[in-house]
């Protein structure tokens, strides 16, 4: 077993605490309705993060069909991206973007000022790099405002534990909270989680996810003209603290849906993994990754990450059951089309459903904003906050695991003591990094089985 | 054939009487002669980097005089295929398969940028500006979100690219193999045009699909809703055309020069006949031929055209989306062309 500080809490004590299932908590509060957006039915979204993704997220909220909605500010700590950001979404959605100069907020505290142009029951996408979702996140919550955020969100135990007190918070305060984990809203694999709990082939007894493609989240040296924490968030996949580096943004999406199927959380992991061929980058990360998770009856899933050019690619996701196997993500994070088979070969010939999906709701990026901006408008409840954790979480326990060479339980991983980056809430642009280089300029990487209860 | 006759148009009609051919079909090649110093076919093999060789192979496509777009009462014809109308092709190599992913995963990690965030994508287009003209310079797709073979082994089409990267991919394959001239030049690797592409898809025929007009025949030539198994297959596994083509129906789309436009057979049809059209001067998307392997029989016909739709972004949740993939979709594919030296006056007396 690891070194890991045990705190009190247990998960078991957690469960019970937040609920099952979040929804369902809500349900149970009696919440009050929620109010958006004052007099009228128009809701205002504010973007904070106006990355590729963020901006992607704003432009399918744009296009959710069913009422007046429209952007109203940007927030970013980079002018490029404000600028990009407002120009790609005014080329794509000149309509309904209503972003003056004086709407578009540079800096740390970029986040409030953005969130102050809303009223409650308006919508905050939280776009910007895992490490400050529950600083945004405990703003929003204050300012009564519905949240969508993009994943993971949290990086390590202590931003989970505060997570999951904000995710309990914001069910009480019935606010409508997705996080960008669209698995769940593929309807391909809504069906296959339908098919598998209704036990079509039988019990899951092996679980098998892949994301194995060319190198990836390396970069190099900081730039001479950039301050070392802009670089640091810039460039987010490479360092653990900002991200949970690869393993966490990449191979959550799998990790998460396979939860699903499974209808539980893994207990515990263990992993094998290096860095080969990390060259010139100066990243945090492994370039490959084998991790073994349990599940509490003793079944497992195992979880391959590979990020080096010219090897065998696989990008994908399958479970193996009794009565029968099922391919979950044909390709990618959650690519359609998903099937069962009555072997364990899935050959199709042994193909016994195939999922059909309507071009309409063939988008899981645009699912997952029909889906919460329908919950508002009809005041259902919709909070994937607590699940979001958990999901976040568990890529941790996996990542840990990797990373320090020890069997890592979810307990475990909840209860770390290693925070990689405190204070995020009062950062500034002249703090300094949560990250320093060491003396020949190159950044702490983990050691397996040399530090064994933190990852660097 | 029965049908392809009972619609011939008054066009087709001074066509015939105009050459004085006497075959009951409304389109011809040139005679074999012209072409003689060409070789009909070639094979072409290339080294990756890491030393792996692949080939492919190229076909002589005689030129000649074809009707592009539909008949009227063909089932399944859509109003862009209309008019129908006469098109002259001055001969041009196809590649008798669709580019695999061998060949596509050669380009790809020989030309893929490092990394994508903004810092590298500055220095990126500082260094395409500089070296516009420098063949040697190709500036590489981005990495791929994820895996480019979708799952799919080495031998079946290359997928999921966005016609901006097929185009890229054509220029890395000219460089690679030699055929650039100084300055840019006509025999450069490149994609058909819309009209090539329809051209050698009838082969010389006039039916509808090109091998006949008997859909149960198609089983035999094209992997399509009724004959494929939800996913693409190995190429060049069905029967060819007559011109040596394989899966020029089915499998996956295949990008073609042109962009699209419901009206360009209506502008093209205003010249008679229509020399090497190149489609519209300017357009949102392009058109990509041939329909897939999830492709009904209607889009199976020579004459149906498809172009980039929306949804064909929707596996990119960014914005901007990206100018290299379109991910998780495995229906889109090219296949390469280049021209012959015979035609380079006509190329450039090519008009729109």
């Amino acid at each position: 077993m690891s070194e890991i500080t045990q705190k009190s809490t247990s998960r078991r004590e957690f469960l019970k605490s937040t609920g099952r299932i979040a929804a369902a908590s809500a349900l149970a509060a009696g919440v009050v309705p929620s109010i958006y957006a004052g007099e009228n039915n128009t809701i205002k979204v504010a973007l904070v993060g106006c990355g590729g993704r963020g901006t992607g997220a704003a432009s399918d909220a744009l296009s959710v069909k069913n009422g007046p909605i429209k952007l109203v500010a940007l927030a970013d700590v980079f002018q490029r991206r404000l600028d990009n950001s407002y120009k790609n979404l005014v080329r794509g959605h000149a309509r309904q973007v209503d972003i003056p100069r004086d709407r578009q907020f540079l800096g740390f505290d970029g986040y409030k000022k953005a969130m102050d142009c809303l009223d409650k029951g308006d919508v905050v996408i939280l776009g910007t790099p895992p490490a400050f979702r529950w600083v945004h996140f405990t703003y929003a919550i204050r300012k009564g405002l519905n949240v969508f955020m993009e994943k993971p969100i949290t990086v390590d135990g202590p931003t989970t534990r505060k997570f999951l007190k904000l995710a309990e918070e914001s069910v009480r305060k019935n606010l409508k909270v997705g996080v960008g984990l669209m698995s769940r809203h593929s309807r391909a694999l809504e069906e296959l989680a339908k098919r598998v709990h209704d036990g079509e082939i039988g019990n899951i007894i092996l679980q098998r996810g892949y994301r194995m493609a060319g190198r990836s989240a390396t970069t190099g040296p900081k730039p001479e003209n950039m301050s070392e924490l802009l670089y640091q968030i810039q460039r987010f996949h490479s360092f653990l603290w900002a991200s949970g580096g690869m393993y966490s943004d990449y191979y959550i999406h799998i990790i998460d849906h396979l939860g699903w199927m499974k209808n539980a959380w893994p207990v515990k992991a263990q992993a094998l993994g290096g860095r080969h061929y990390n060259g010139d980058s100066v990243d945090q990360n492994f370039d490959h990754y084998a991790v073994e998770y349990t599940y509490s009856d003793g079944t497992t899933f195992n979880f391959d990450g590979r990020a080096m050019t010219g090897c065998q690619s696989i990008y994908s996701s399958y479970l193996h059951c009794t009565k029968g196997m099922a391919i979950a993500s044909k390709s990618g994070d959650c690519g359609m089309p998903s099937s069962l088979f009555k072997g364990q070969t899935p050959v199709r010939s042994d193909m016994i459903w195939q999922s059909k999906v309507s071009r309409e709701e063939s988008n899981p990026y645009q699912n997952e904003w029909n889906d919460l901006i329908d919950a508002i408008r009809r005041d259902k409840p919709y909070n994937e906050a607590k699940r979001g954790a958990e999901a976040s979480l568990v890529s941790s326990m996996g990542r840990m695991a990797a990373h320090t060479g020890q069997i890592i339980t979810y307990d475990q991983i909840l209860n770390c003591e290693h925070e990689m980056a405190p204070g995020l809430d009062k950062l500034t642009m002249d703090s300094p990094a949560p990250l320093q280089a060491g003396s020949d300029g190159k950044y702490p990487v983990p050691q397996p089985g040399i530090l064994k209860d933190r990852e660097y | 054939m029965m049908l392809s006759l009972s619609t011939v148009s008054y066009r087709v009609v001074k066509y015939m009487a105009l050459f004085t051919i006497s075959v009951a079909a409304f389109q011809s090649s040139d005679m074999p002669g012209k072409d003689r110093k060409l070789p009909r076919r070639y094979t072409e093999t290339i080294t990756s980097g890491s030393g792996e060789k692949s080939s492919f192979e190229m076909v002589l496509i005689p030129g000649g005089t074809f009707m592009m777009g539909s008949p009227k009462g063909e089932l399944g014809r859509k109003d862009d295929e209309e008019p129908q109308h006469e098109v002259r092709v001055d001969p041009f190599y196809l590649c008798t398969t669709e580019t695999t992913l061998e060949l596509f995963l050669a380009y790809y990690q020989e030309t893929v940028s490092a990394e994508k965030d903004f810092f590298a994508a500055e220095q990126a287009r500082k260094n395409t500006e500089q070296s516009r003209e420098d063949v040697d310079a190709i500036t590489g797709p981005t990495p791929v979100y994820g895996d480019l073979t979708m799952g799919y082994e080495e031998k079946h089409p290359a997928i999921g690219m966005t016609w901006h990267n097929a185009v890229t991919f054509c220029k890395w394959l000219s460089r690679k193999t030699g055929r650039v001239p100084a300055l840019r030049g006509p025999r450069e690797y490149r994609l058909p045009t819309e009209a090539e592409w329809e051209y050698a898809c009838r082969a010389g025929s006039a039916n509808i699909y090109g091998v006949g007009s008997d859909p149960d025949r198609l089983a035999d030539f094209a992997w399509y809703d009724a004959t494929a198994d939800s996913e693409t297959s190995e190429v060049g596994k069905k029967k060819p055309n007559a011109w040596g083509l394989y899966d020029m129906l089915g499998n996956v789309r295949e990008w073609v020069y042109d962009f699209y436009s419901p009206q360009a057979y209506r502008q093209a049809a205003k010249k008679d006949p229509t020399v090497n059209p190149k489609g519209p001067k300017t357009g949102e998307v392009h058109a990509a031929r041939g329909g897939d392997y999830s492709s009904s029989i209607e889009e199976l016909r020579c004459a149906s055209r498809a172009f980039e739709e929306k949804w064909w972004r929707s596996g990119d949740p960014q914005i901007p989306k990206s100018k290299w993939w379109l991910p998780e979709m495995d229906f889109i594919g090219f296949r390469i062309a280049r021209s012959t030296n015979t035609n380079n006056q006509n190329a450039r007396k090519q008009n729109n």
